[in-house]
């Protein structure tokens, strides 16, 4: 006889392959995929890369980002299932067995991890799994329900892509993907501070200490100014390092200027369309920035 | 005797084992491909 523990209910059983797909939270993975190749096209010796190792590179980096975010999913499950913002998810939404969600994710990254090393290089592999287990045991297990500063320093796992395409081309770390890493890492926090301002109602039933829930708006917003003004130079420093062109510094002043300028909108405005306005930004502001680091 | 292939449980899982296994045979190809190319010197 089936036991229904063992193979869960009707819904889960008929799990679809989008929903599997749903684990790999493909919009954060679009960006882990665009800043880690971005690292990889301006990694000196990039052109002598065989494409298809290259190619096999991105999508190591894009199958691990994956399989920390359907781990993530598996831990969070509790809580997705009372924010509105993620009750739909295949695992709150009873489509895909936890268990399902576990394997699956934690399969996914030792493949990733092991062909990123087979492929390319081991150190681009260390790095890929350190970003894989600090995402999930710094940041998911520890950091996000203990403290308000859990986007601060859990926010380092996401700015990791650029160093690992870095480190898949060259097989070191040098002074430039340090830099990248610095620029996401100091640009995660005002973006998901201003995501939190207007879904604080979201984390605060789901008992999740984002700063605006513990800490109050308007410290939150200091915050969210003070990083977004040390984001701007750093995100210039390329072009002063002789690490990029003039060109990149002009595009990366305009960006950052009005990244600024729509925080202190957020800052003097009551009005969450403001916070809206400038997490939508600070989306385009990455890619933009990215695109100039590229392209400049 | 009722068969194990046509089985209730196989039935609803026939999907996820054939992706399963579709994803397991993507993998030895690409493991050989990546193997080719580094034997080639690239």
């Amino acid at each position: 006889m089936v036991s229904p523990l063992v193979y869960g209910t009707q819904s889960a059983a008929d799990s679809r392959v989008s929903d599997y797909f749903a684990l790999l939270k493909p919009r954060v993975m679009s960006l882990v995929v665009f800043t880690g190749l971005a690292g990889m096209l301006v990694a000196p010796g990039f052109h002598d890369l065989h494409p298809f190792l290259a190619v096999v590179a991105i999508f190591c980096l894009a199958v691990n980002a994956g399989a920390a975010g359907a781990i993530n999913m598996w831990y969070d499950r509790d809580i997705d299932a009372v924010m509105n913002r993620t009750k739909d998810r295949p695992l709150p939404a009873g489509r895909v067995e936890p268990e399902e969600a576990l394997a699956f994710g934690i399969l996914l990254s030792l493949a990733s991890v092991a062909i990123m090393g087979l492929a390319l290089n081991w150190m681009a592999a260390g790095i890929l799994a350190f970003a894989n287990l600090f995402y999930v045991v710094i940041y998911t297990i520890w950091l996000k329900r203990s403290t308000p500063w859990n986007i601060v320093i859990g926010g380092a796992a996401g700015a990791f892509p650029p160093m690992i395409g870095w480190a898949a081309v060259t097989a070191d770390v040098t002074l430039y993907p340090v830099i990248l890493f610095a620029i996401i890492f100091f640009w995660t926090p005002p973006h998901f501070w201003a995501l939190s301002l207007f879904a604080n109602a979201d984390y605060k039933r789901a008992g999740i200490p984002m700063l605006p829930v513990v800490k109050g708006v308007r410290r939150t917003k200091i915050e969210m100014l003070a990083y977004t003004l040390f984001l701007a130079p750093l995100s210039i420093s390329p072009a002063f390092l002789g690490m990029a062109d003039a060109l990149y510094g002009l595009v990366a002043a305009v960006l950052s200027g009005l990244f600024i300028l729509s925080c202190v909108r957020v800052f003097m405005n009551e009005d969450l369309k403001h916070a809206k306005i400038m997490f939508g930004y600070s989306v385009f502001y990455l890619f933009a920035l990215f695109l100039a680091v590229i392209f400049t | 005797m009722k068969s194990f292939h046509r089985s209730e449980v196989h039935r609803r899982k026939l999907k996820k084992n054939l992706a399963v296994l579709a994803i397991i045979a993507g993998l030895v190809v690409l493991i050989w491909t990546v193997t080719m190319i580094k034997v080639g010197g690239g």
